[in-house]
């Protein structure tokens, strides 16, 4: 069937004249907003018990935190968390509480293969956050999670060209932050690729 | 002709990539250029653009994906803080002192705020490194060197939790023999690491093989540790690192190369105040050089001139541009590192080469006499008379 031009224009506009579905918020404007900073997957190769493939039930949250050796579990730098940095702001006219987070490793066609068990949110200066956002305000957050001991097995198949691109792509892979509250809407994001800690960085 | 273009295409294929050539009076154009750095995003971007010249390795992508972003990335992160304390040897406490926050002046002003943030602010902080502080029984072993009741290259500092953290500088690794830019060959974090994993009863990693004055500097599976770098010829290079993964277009590359170190350096918690790392690059590119001692007339400088210095060009402090390792005898590693490999090597500047080896990346030739006798570069020596000449010529380089 054929329907002639005028006829479609038509059709669109009462499509639309007629939604009353509400459109979906626009981010920053009248909602939460979460913006991404900085992060890193951790760094597990002296302490692989604590990484994210080897979490049994009994022990589920391995909260390690900048190399801190505090623990005798934990080795030299190479035992640190893994962290995500962002800014979350609040550009609805109501506070927000009970913010919390999840985080997801996403695989090269952006689809969550794994959902990495977050340890602790804390404010810019480390401590706790309380969960609270006031309306119009914003803050920088660091969401501590468990990353992966390695991450090429969980993002990619093998590679058996050596294809430089996925070498690439399998040090590293994006995080999908979700932000949840109890006042508001989901806000989120997705990272570049998040890559483990370097040993020495130049 | 029709024949030859297949051939010329094939040959600019392999040829380095175009190298900049490096600005007149670099520190003269950092002070000129200060302003730009500190108040305009977009030239940041820009530079960091131009600079990393291979965007698809990782080491760039994870930089040009966070860095100078009209919203959001590591310039939303927090400064460091920039007070700190030496680390006594004796363990006891040092007195706390604070980088300037006032813009410097002139050169001279930017260069003397650079020395201080060389010696004074935390490039990372390391577990290991903490702990090989409160073990003087370790230090010579280690490398580490105690200069005036101190550890060099130690900085005590407050972390963005606020707690009181050791960390290390600069000098730790560039400041060998207490020589500013001299690499620090007898380092060796490698060891020193396995000692601490070994005391908490774990087995090392693969640092245990790094040896001394080599690091493993990805993040990658592959172990591929590399000589720290002498710092004596930045002026003149058109590339740093192994790979040159980054092109000196401007001294500002440098800057922002130092900026984003410290951030992954404290695991992308903080970034430093940015005066501190321009001042930083300042000071590098102005290091008082070790001075030739090699007579013009040397007749090594003729055998060199002859088989060296078609890639280490004497007028660039004997560094050049990247060239492809295709021939070249030794291991070409990280020109094909994940990372960072770029399908070249840089050519090193020789200033100061004499003070010691081991040479290359991976430190394979113990002595200069060795790396001239196995014929480097590609793999055909001197006759002996000609290699002994030139063996002394680089030992006054
Ligand atoms: C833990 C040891 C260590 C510390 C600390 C360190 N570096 Fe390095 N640096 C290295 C190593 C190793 C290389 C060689 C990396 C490569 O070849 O890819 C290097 C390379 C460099 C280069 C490139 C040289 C070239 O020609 O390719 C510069 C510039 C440099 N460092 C400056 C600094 C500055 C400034 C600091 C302080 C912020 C610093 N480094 C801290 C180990 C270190
Ligand atoms: C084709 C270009 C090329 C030529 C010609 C060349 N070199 Fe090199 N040179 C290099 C490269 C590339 C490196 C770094 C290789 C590495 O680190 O693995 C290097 C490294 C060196 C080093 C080690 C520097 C250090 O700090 O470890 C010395 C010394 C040296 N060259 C001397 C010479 C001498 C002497 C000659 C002449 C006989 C020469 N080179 C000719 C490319 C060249």
């Amino acid at each position: 069937m054929k329907m002639p031009l005028p006829l479609i224009a038509l059709a669109a506009s009462t499509l639309f004249a007629c939604d009353h579905r509400p459109l979906p918020p626009e981010p920053g404007v009248d909602g939460l907003e979460a913006v991404h900073v900085s992060g890193h997957l951790g760094s597990y190769r002296d302490c692989p018990e604590q990484a994210w493939e080897n979490l049994d039930a009994e022990r589920p949250n391995a909260n390690l935190v900048d190399g801190d050796c505090a623990t005798d579990q934990c080795g030299p730098l190479n035992c640190q968390g893994a962290r995500l940095t962002f800014t979350l702001s609040n550009g609805s006219d109501t506070d927000a509480e009970g913010i919390g987070a999840l985080v997801f490793v996403l695989d090269r066609e952006g689809v969550e293969v794994a959902e990495l068990p977050a340890t602790a949110l804390l404010d810019e200066d480390g401590d706790a956050f309380d969960g609270r956002l006031a309306a119009g305000d914003e803050v920088l957050l660091h969401l501590e999670f468990v990353g992966p001991l390695d991450i090429a097995a969980l993002v990619g198949p093998a590679d058996p060209d050596g294809d430089r691109e996925l070498v690439a792509w399998r040090n590293g892979a994006p995080i999908r932050l979700v932000v949840t509250s109890q006042t508001h809407e989901d806000a989120g994001l997705d990272t570049p690729a998040l890559y483990s800690l370097p040993e020495v960085d130049t | 002709m029709r024949r030859l273009l297949p051939l010329l295409l094939v040959l600019t294929a392999c040829d380095a990539p175009p190298a900049p050539t490096p600005v007149d009076d670099p520190a003269g154009w950092m002070v000129a250029h200060a302003d730009l750095y500190l108040e305009d995003r977009g030239a940041r971007r820009a530079w960091i653009e131009s600079s990393l010249w291979r965007p698809e390795l990782p080491y760039a992508s994870k930089r040009l994906d966070a860095y100078a972003l009209p919203a959001g990335g590591w310039d939303a992160l927090p400064e460091m803080q920039a007070r700190t304390a030496a680390v006594a040897a004796d363990g006891s406490p040092m007195p706390w002192r604070a980088l300037p926050d006032d813009i410097p002046a002139d050169l001279a002003g930017w260069r003397a705020l650079g020395e201080r943030v060389f010696h004074e602010l935390p490039m990372r902080r390391d577990a290991y490194v903490e702990w090989l502080a409160t073990r003087p029984d370790l230090w010579d072993r280690a490398g580490l060197r105690i200069e005036e009741g101190a550890i060099d290259g130690l900085t005590r500092f407050v972390d963005w939790r606020g707690d009181e953290r050791v960390g290390v500088t600069c000098a730790l690794c560039h400041r060998g023999d207490g020589v500013p830019g001299r690499a620090a060959r007898a380092l060796d974090l490698g060891w020193a690491r396995s000692r601490y994993v070994e005391s908490r009863g774990r087995p090392p990693g693969a640092y245990a093989g790094w040896g001394r004055g080599r690091l493993d500097v990805t993040e990658d599976a592959v172990d591929d540790p590399l000589a720290i770098a002498d710092l004596w010829t930045l002026p003149w290079q058109s590339h740093i690192n192994t790979s040159g993964a980054v092109r000196l277009d401007t001294p500002a590359a440098l800057a922002i190369r130092f900026e984003t170190q410290f951030i992954t350096g404290h695991a992308f918690a903080v970034r430093p105040p940015r005066h501190l790392v321009w001042a930083l690059a300042i000071y590098v590119l102005t290091l008082d050089r070790p001075v030739s001692t090699a007579p013009a007339d040397h007749p090594g400088a003729d055998v060199f001139a002859r088989r060296c210095a078609g890639c280490h060009d004497p007028a660039r402090g004997y560094a050049g541009d990247l060239v492809a390792p295709d021939g070249l005898i030794g291991d070409h590693g990280p020109a094909f590192s994940p990372m960072r490999g770029t399908g070249f090597l840089k050519v090193p500047g020789l200033i100061g080469v004499g003070a010691g080896g081991p040479y290359l990346h991976d430190g394979r030739f113990a002595t200069l006499t060795a790396l001239v006798e196995a014929g480097h570069p590609f793999g055909d020596p001197p006759p002996a008379d000609d290699a002994a000449a030139l063996v002394e010529f680089l030992e006054h380089l």
